[in-house]
């Protein structure tokens, strides 16, 4: 996975071509001057791989950020709140989920049209309540151990027991969320590069759709894209599923 | 099948024998039983006893040949009917389980599936073991319910375990053990957490059900009085060893080892004449136990040699005891260096209690007038009135569900839905904590029942302690340091605890560390609500013993809340006896227990008195 | 009992109805209500003036929001899902072919991942620790981080166009025939789906399970004698039934969704497929038919896994 990062991150700068020029005829087999050979429209793909994963990479973790940041506050404050008003929340919150997240993100898609701001918050809010449903029962499970009702009758305020007594007893669900969230989006918004919904010049998604039908001359145009989506959200995944074990050995 | 060892110490032929049986842990391969040799006769009750962790239940499911995952068999035999439990195979345990020896688990409430009707589970166990016809299948089953005083109809057997309270689940679970009529049941706890009037009908349920099967029962408990009262025989087991065994009647008056005789001297004594004196520090856990004896660390009598070598299980001969042919007498083993030397008495002089006051209840610095409180819709508390006069403890004692708690919790602000008033030196309080003023909030302190949740596990005990002062006062983690050295140390907890985390200390020092949280805002009025309920019985006393002293050092007046009604004859001044959310009984400590008025009260006081006194009136003990 | 269960269900349906109530002015909103001139946005820069006039009183652009939407929202009612944009054409009759095609695929993709699942994820529990688990939790680990569209290049790099050459890399069903006629289009299609809808129900039937497998009534049932098979079929089924049911419905849920890339993947023209191309092309009412048939569809499962969930549950259902 790191490696992958690090393509991400660092290949812009090190782009031996600009990735979006025409250099050489569609589907050429890889040579010297282009390791990995050229797509259906004759482009670079190493540079289009060395450059099209940071946008990818950038956008989902601001939409995770985003998403699981909102989700623990909205979380931690229904979990603490009386019982009515949080079965309102939560219901409100339901109704995002009657959509498929990328149905969703189509159909807010369908009149603005490709734009980076409204993806990343549409991803970020489709966390939302998830998200709040598993912070909100970390934080009950909290909220009822004799600490906080201790904090509670000597008088500690409010903010405090939230941020000083049950947050620090809920970073284990948190950091939890956090991964399997941020490899949510990054399928989101790979699958959407990959349905040309990005507006992107240069995506790891988009390479795949673009690619596919040269697949029996030009395999790595579209297999060196797919190896690095695949890489980082296994990665992605080992990581989070590593951590959920760890916290749950913690719990027990 | 057997060692010679077995063969002259237990007796071939026994219903039960276990030899020289050691389990350990599958990771790191710890001891968590160590050499373990009994037997068990045909008819016997067999009282198992020791405290939290000491492996007892661990050994009860030994004899099924299960052990827990993580653990495995290391040595020894377990021989049950003449079957070599361990070396059965999967198939010949199954046939096993259930018919020749049977289990009650700990907590019916969950071994009892919550998708199956109680009827299908009777269903199950009799089909299980060969018993085709349905017919036969209901017979038995009435049979059993009518045994254990539970309906039979239909519409009983139709239900769902929810849909049954805790005693009808647990005297179900027994019912079902004793299905095939086994030779021998082990029953793990089956008693904890019911109570007193609940828990006389499940003892009655087993009494009847072995005595129609003829069954052994080996009885897991951590209630020694309670066993003392119920099993033929007693085992006691510490760190994962019997450090003692004989006849209950016989052990009672001539316990040899210091555990055992300090348990017994740790369980309440209602007539207040012994005193209620605890076993100081800890049971070892798998990890912490050393050479030599695992008790001589907490032994007031052990000697360097103690610490060298392990001792031995050996026999105990009393002078007085008639010869040989007895038979009961020369089962009494203990596995303890000084056994023949030591003279372990119990100690007759009351404990340092100053006389109950009586009266000044107007000049109460805490009341509560007339409350009504509710749980949703359901009213939990009746009309009642609390008063808790200065420099008094008055015990508030009830069985779960009367409402004590939530007079508790109305009483600090954390229950708010309840009619009356509430006033402290004379005012008047708000119902929520939070509205209250600071300095009200200071005087009222609250100890929580369970030291396991009332610590936040990402604080520092220092940073624990200092709390209320950071609240209170604006103080400082750091510059609170001294105060918060003086409240650990009123608490017996030294600065070395200071930068630890409640996950590295046992219940009873977490409790000791909530009570110098407690301590240090300086409270008048002290609530501890069931503060000892979670603690070992030998830790409980320690602690109710620290609590009176500094109850009586400081001056503070206390409400102490508990289930336990002996156990308050050596903390309080007044006590209020509470039952469905109604006050029974209350007045001077020495008067109610001298002379209780209500049926109910009597019956709390019986229950235990009966254990303690019976055997000892029959028998006094022997005088030095 | 009757009684009792009649009043859930009306709830249920009537707690049903109001999401998708809420819903519609979701889909409104972001399709219809959003600010700016969506005749102009529609139809891009190079139309005229009159043919934008024409779309704004073909959509009732004159007319304020709440009226659209009242309109919008009552032919809807009448089913009446309006003309697309783009063709012309009833939305209903463009739709109503590929609605079916998806549905093929759902229902197949449905039927073989939920046994397999549950087999799967049953014995893996059964055999912690094992063989069986150790490969089931490696693909699982692995398929889960995936996204449908990669599962579904994937598959045609492996059996159609690289590595093996078995089947066609696109599945363009001929209209004219049934979808279910053509099985050989299907295939691949169907494989991607159970591959990205299998690991996550997998996972969660191992996880009921195993947690099952380790209650106390289960250890109990053990210790009265019961055998290793009856443990899991009599005792752990029945706990593990109505969690492992919600959790199909999720999947079947994200198999709604994951349609739309697989779709576009093979080139299968489905709901999916269709839910895209008219995104591209701004086709507003077949952009609101569509996600209002997903929304519905969708929110049905719910409620039907919510009673089912309910019955399944004795603790639960007595307490109706």
């Amino acid at each position: 996975m790191l490696p992958v990062a690090v393509i991400a991150f660092v290949g812009p700068f090190v782009s031996p071509h600009d990735p979006t020029d025409l250099l050489s005829s569609p589907y050429a087999s890889p040579t010297r001057a282009y390791p990995l050979g050229t797509d259906t429209l004759g482009r670079d793909v190493l540079s289009q791989l060395l450059c099209g994963g940071l946008d990818l990479l950038l956008e989902a973790m601001i939409a995770t950020l985003l998403g699981v940041g909102l989700a623990v506050i909205l979380g931690m404050l229904l979990g603490t709140s009386s019982s009515r008003a949080s079965g309102f929340a939560l219901r409100v919150n339901d109704t995002l989920l009657a959509l498929p997240q990328i149905v969703l993100a189509l159909l807010v898609l369908t009149r603005i049209g490709p734009s980076v701001a409204a993806l990343v918050l549409v991803v970020a809010a489709f966390h939302v309540p998830q998200t709040t449903r598993v912070i909100r029962a970390a934080t009950l499970g909290v909220a009822q151990e004799d600490f906080v009702q201790s904090a509670e009758v000597i008088g500690m305020s409010r903010g405090r027991i939230l941020f000083f007594e049950i947050l620090p007893n809920i970073t284990a669900p948190v950091f939890v969320e956090l991964g399997i969230r941020l490899a949510i989006s990054t399928v989101t918004l790979a699958s959407l590069g990959y349905l040309g919904f990005t507006g992107a010049q240069t995506d790891w998604g988009r390479m795949v759709y673009e690619n596919q039908g040269g697949l029996t001359i030009q395999p790595w145009a579209v297999l060196a894209p797919a190896a690095a989506i695949a890489v980082f959200l296994i990665g992605m995944n080992l990581i989070s599923d590593g951590l959920a074990r760890a916290s749950g050995a913690r719990g027990t | 099948m057997s060692r010679p060892l077995s063969e002259r110490q237990i007796g071939h032929g026994s219903l039960v024998v276990v030899d020289g049986l050691n389990i350990v842990t599958t990771r790191g391969g710890l001891h968590v039983i160590r050499d373990v040799s009994f037997h068990m006769e045909r008819g016997e009750v067999v009282g198992l006893v020791g405290e939290t962790g000491c492996g007892k239940s661990t050994l009860g499911l030994s004899l099924l040949g299960f052990v827990r995952p993580g653990l495995t068999f290391a040595t020894g035999t377990v021989c049950v009917c003449e079957q070599d439990m361990l070396k059965a195979t999967s198939r010949e345990l199954r046939a096993l389980r259930g018919s020749t020896i049977s289990y009650v688990p700990q907590d019916s409430v969950t071994s009892l599936n919550p998708g199956l009707r109680i009827e299908q589970q009777f269903d199950e166990v009799l089909s299980v073991h060969g018993v085709e016809a349905r017919g036969e299948r209901r017979a038995r089953i009435d049979d059993l319910l009518t045994q254990v005083d539970l309906p039979t109809s239909t519409e009983f057997l139709r239900r769902y375990p929810h849909q049954l309270s805790g005693g009808q689940q647990q005297r179900v679970a027994i019912a079902m053990s004793f299905a095939c009529k086994p030779p021998v049941v082990v029953m793990d706890e089956p008693t904890t957490g019911l109570d007193v009037a609940t828990q006389r009908k499940v003892l009655d349920a087993i009494d009847v059900l072995r005595r129609g099967s003829d069954s052994a029962v080996l009885f897991v408990s951590h209630d020694l009085s309670m066993l003392a009262a119920f099993a033929d025989r007693l085992a006691v087991m510490y760190a994962g060893q019997i450090v003692e065994t004989a006849a209950s009647a016989h052990l009672r008056r001539r316990a040899r080892h210091p555990y055992t005789f300090g348990l017994f001297e740790a369980i309440p004594d209602p007539t207040g004449r012994r005193a209620l004196v605890g076993v100081p520090g800890n049971s070892p856990t798998p990890e912490q136990r050393l050479d030599g004896c695992s008790f001589a660390p907490r032994c007031r009598y052990a000697l360097p040699a103690c610490r060298d070598a392990e001792p031995r299980l050996t026999s105990v001969q009393h002078d007085d005891d008639p010869p040989k042919s007895d038979g009961e007498a020369s089962t009494h083993l203990v596995r303890c260096l000084r056994s023949k030397e030591l003279a372990l008495l119990p100690r007759q002089t009351a404990p340092s209690r100053h006389p109950s006051l009586a009266g000044e209840v107007e000049a109460s610095l805490l009341i509560a007038d007339d409350l009504v409180a509710w749980h949703g819709p359901r009213r939990v508390l009746d009309h009642v009135d609390v008063h808790v006069p200065a420099g008094q403890c008055v015990a508030l004692v009830g069985e779960s569900g009367s409402g004590k708690t939530t007079i508790a919790r109305c009483l600090v602000g954390l229950h708010v839905h309840f009619d009356g008033e509430v006033r402290l030196r004379g005012r008047r309080l708000e119902r929520k904590a939070r509205n209250r003023p600071r300095d009200t909030r200071r005087l009222l302190q609250y100890v929580f029942q369970n030291p396991y949740s009332s610590l936040n596990p990402r604080r520092s005990i220092a940073s624990i302690v200092a709390q209320p002062l950071r609240v209170f006062f604006g103080t400082r983690e750091q510059a609170a340091r001294h105060e918060v050295v003086q409240a650990l140390a009123s608490v017996g907890l030294g600065e070395e605890y200071l930068h630890r985390y409640p996950h590295e200390l046992s219940g009873g020092e977490r409790q000791r560390v909530a009570l110098a949280r407690a301590l240090i805002a300086g409270p008048s009025v002290l609530i501890c609500d069931e503060v000892t309920s979670s603690l070992d019985v030998s830790v409980q006393a320690v602690t109710v013993d620290l609590l009176r002293r500094l109850q009586v050092d400081s001056g503070v007046s206390m409400l102490f809340i508990t289930h336990d009604l002996p156990l308050v004859r050596h903390i309080a001044d007044r006590v209020m006896v509470l039952h469905g959310g109604r006050l029974l009984e209350e007045g001077p400590a020495d008067q109610l227990f001298a002379s209780p008025r209500d049926p109910y009260t009597k019956s709390l006081l019986t229950a235990d008195t009966d254990a303690w006194t019976a055997h000892r009136t029959a028998d006094p003990p022997p005088q030095t | 009992m009757k009684r009792p269960l009649t009043r859930l269900l009306v709830t249920r349906i009537v707690f049903g109805l109001g999401m998708l109530w809420a819903v519609s002015i979701l889909v409104f909103f972001f399709t219809q209500a959003l600010p700016g001139d969506v005749a102009r946005q529609i139809l891009g820069q190079n139309a005229t003036a009159e043919q934008v006039a024409r779309l704004r009183l073909e959509l009732g652009l004159d007319k304020t929001v709440v009226e659209q939407y009242a309109t919008w929202l009552w032919s809807l009612l009448q089913g009446d899902l309006g003309m697309s944009l783009a063709s012309g054409t009833s939305v209903w009759d463009l739709i109503r072919g590929r609605v079916v095609n998806s549905l093929v695929l759902v229902v197949i993709t449905s039927l073989i991942t939920f046994p397999l699942a549950f087999y799967l994820g049953t014995s893996a529990a059964r055999r912690r620790g094992g063989v069986t688990d150790a490969i089931v939790s490696g693909l699982v680990l692995v398929l889960l981080a995936l996204p449908g569209f990669l599962i579904g290049v994937l598959t045609v790099v492996l059996f159609a166009t690289n590595v093996f050459r078995l089947l066609p890399p696109t599945s363009v069903i001929d209209p004219a025939r049934a979808a279910l006629l053509q099985p050989s289009l299907l295939v691949l299609p169907v494989l991607a789906l159970v591959l990205g809808c299998l690991p996550y129900l997998t996972q969660m039937v191992r996880g009921t399970m195993v947690e099952a497998l380790d209650s106390e009534y289960v250890t109990w049932a053990r210790l009265y004698g019961v055998s290793e098979r009856r443990v899991v079929w009599w005792h752990a089924l029945r706990n593990v039934a109505a969690p492992s049911l919600q959790v199909a419905t999720s999947t079947l849920v994200y198999l709604v969704g994951g349609i739309v890339a697989v779709e576009t993947v093979f080139s299968y023209p489905g709901m999916g497929s269709a839910l895209v191309s008219s995104v591209s092309n701004r086709d507003i009412p077949v952009v609101q038919a569509i996600t209002m048939l997903i929304a519905a569809t969708t929110l049905f499962l719910y409620v039907v896994a919510d009673v089912a969930g309910i019955l399944l549950t004795p603790k639960v259902r007595t307490s109706l």
